[in-house]
């Protein structure tokens, strides 16, 4: 099949046609419509990897292994609008960590063992990087579905009704389980200070 | 309580996203994108499903379509089973006296008698009495051939009730109407040259569910010069009257 040529030239998919069109030439197999995914949704599954696993190296292992459980799931793909389509990407990259965190047994951070690609200021990207490990750290004792909803709404910056819609439960649940989230992190991050 | 936890949290979160939201690494983006790519090439090519095979997507519906069409199905034979004549649905019923009639092992005879008594009991109730009557009239001429030999059998005498219920039912029949012809438009109503005999064959205009059910010769044909009995009821005697073979 031939790749709709208005998809080429790098352009991102800010038409919801656009995206669509990328979707079903994905569908067909053809390596254009991949490469407009890839570049449109690969920020985000890294993000939702590293902001999981806490660990640069496993989140770029997640993120590959995720488009390629893409490429050989993409027919179960119905809906072709963006929020469908983002969500199905961080579907398939939440089992992926789970998968990662099952096999390698280990949920301590090794986190940032390399340095920021943007560094403004030594003093800012310490204190950056300093809180953060201590916010992973916090994370991983929160449950499974609050640390994906706090990647959501936090990393991802999706809406309440984004979260609500991907995730199949009402806006009223999503904000009592962040509420949750938050509240224990809360109480994880207090008590490491006070230790 | 909420915004007060982020607004407490906030600087930690905007930490944890900064660090998240750092860029991939070139070397390993390229070798995601390859990756990818290698396992498009070496996917298995798309497949046309079968013919018939539905998607897993409506494989449910088709399941559940499936299952209402049965039930659809079953809905309509039960309400057609019983169905009274006139109605849409009495092919239904039809159908089935008809394979009822063909199963083996069956009394045909029994069988008659019992499609005649219920639509006696049907013109009883006025549901379509005209046409219901001629039913019951129709049977008795089929089940008439199917009778035992034996005069005494239990299905003669339920013969001659239905038979004598018959007659009430279309002389009441008449009496409402105030139509003086007898049998006009009821086939088979004995007249009085042939009192009581059922005989009376059944008109050709008029098609009933039991018409060519019975191959042997009606009733009239054969039981009317030498096997009636004095009392008007019809049929062989038993002795030197040939009796259709079943």
């Amino acid at each position: 099949m031939i790749f709709d040529e208005s998809l080429r030239g790098g352009e991102t998919l800010a038409e919801p046609n656009r995206l669509s069109h990328a979707v079903e030439a994905a569908q067909r197999g053809d390596a254009h419509g991949w490469s407009e995914l890839f570049d449109r949704f690969h920020p985000d599954v890294h993000a939702y990897a590293l902001a999981r696993l806490r660990d640069l190296t496993a989140a770029e292992d997640v993120t590959q292994e995720v488009f390629v459980a893409a490429v050989h799931s993409i027919r179960s793909l119905r809906d072709r609008r963006e929020p469908a389509v983002q969500a199905w990407f961080l579907h398939i990259c939440r089992h992926k960590v789970m998968d990662h965190f099952r096999q390698n047994k280990r949920r301590e951070a090794t986190y940032f063992a390399s340095p920021p690609a943007v560094q403004p200021d030594p003093s800012t990207i310490a204190e950056t990087a300093l809180e953060s490990a201590r916010v992973s750290r916090a994370m991983a004792e929160l449950t499974d579905e609050q640390q994906d909803i706090l990647v959501r709404r936090f990393v991802l910056d999706q809406s309440l009704d984004d979260v609500a819609s991907t995730t199949g439960r009402s806006v009223g649940a999503v904000k009592s389980m962040q509420h949750r989230a938050l509240e224990s992190l809360r109480r994880v991050l207090d008590r490491t200070r006070a230790a | 309580m909420t915004d007060d936890i982020e607004a407490r949290l906030s600087a930690s979160l905007e930490a944890w996203r900064t660090a998240s939201r750092r860029q991939p690494r070139s070397h390993a983006t390229a070798r995601a994108r390859d990756a990818m790519l290698v396992a498009l090439s070496s996917a298995a090519p798309i497949k046309r499903r079968p013919f018939m095979m539905l998607r897993p997507r409506f494989a449910h519906s088709g399941a559940i379509a499936a299952a209402a069409t049965v039930i659809a199905a079953a809905g309509v034979a039960a309400a057609g089973w019983n169905a009274p004549p006139g109605s849409a649905l009495f092919v239904i019923r039809a159908t089935r006296q008809s394979v009822q009639l063909k199963l083996p092992g069956t009394n045909d005879a029994a069988l008659h008698l019992q499609f005649a008594e219920q639509s006696l009991a049907e013109a009883r109730d006025h549901i379509n009495p005209v046409q219901s009557l001629a039913d019951a009239r129709d049977e008795l001429n089929a089940a008439f051939p199917e009778l035992p030999a034996d005069r005494t059998a239990a299905l003669w005498s339920r013969y001659q009730a239905d038979e004598a219920t018959l007659t009430r039912e279309e002389s009441d029949l008449e009496g409402d109407e105030g139509s003086p012809q007898p049998s006009a438009g009821v086939p088979g109503v004995p007249t009085e040259d042939t009192p009581g005999r059922p005989g009376s064959s059944p008109s050709d205009d008029i098609e009933s569910p039991s018409a060519g059910r019975s191959a042997g010769p009606s009733p009239s044909q054969w039981g009317g010069d030498s096997g009636g009995s004095d009392d008007g009821t019809p049929g062989p005697t038993g002795s030197g009257t040939p009796r259709p073979d079943n």
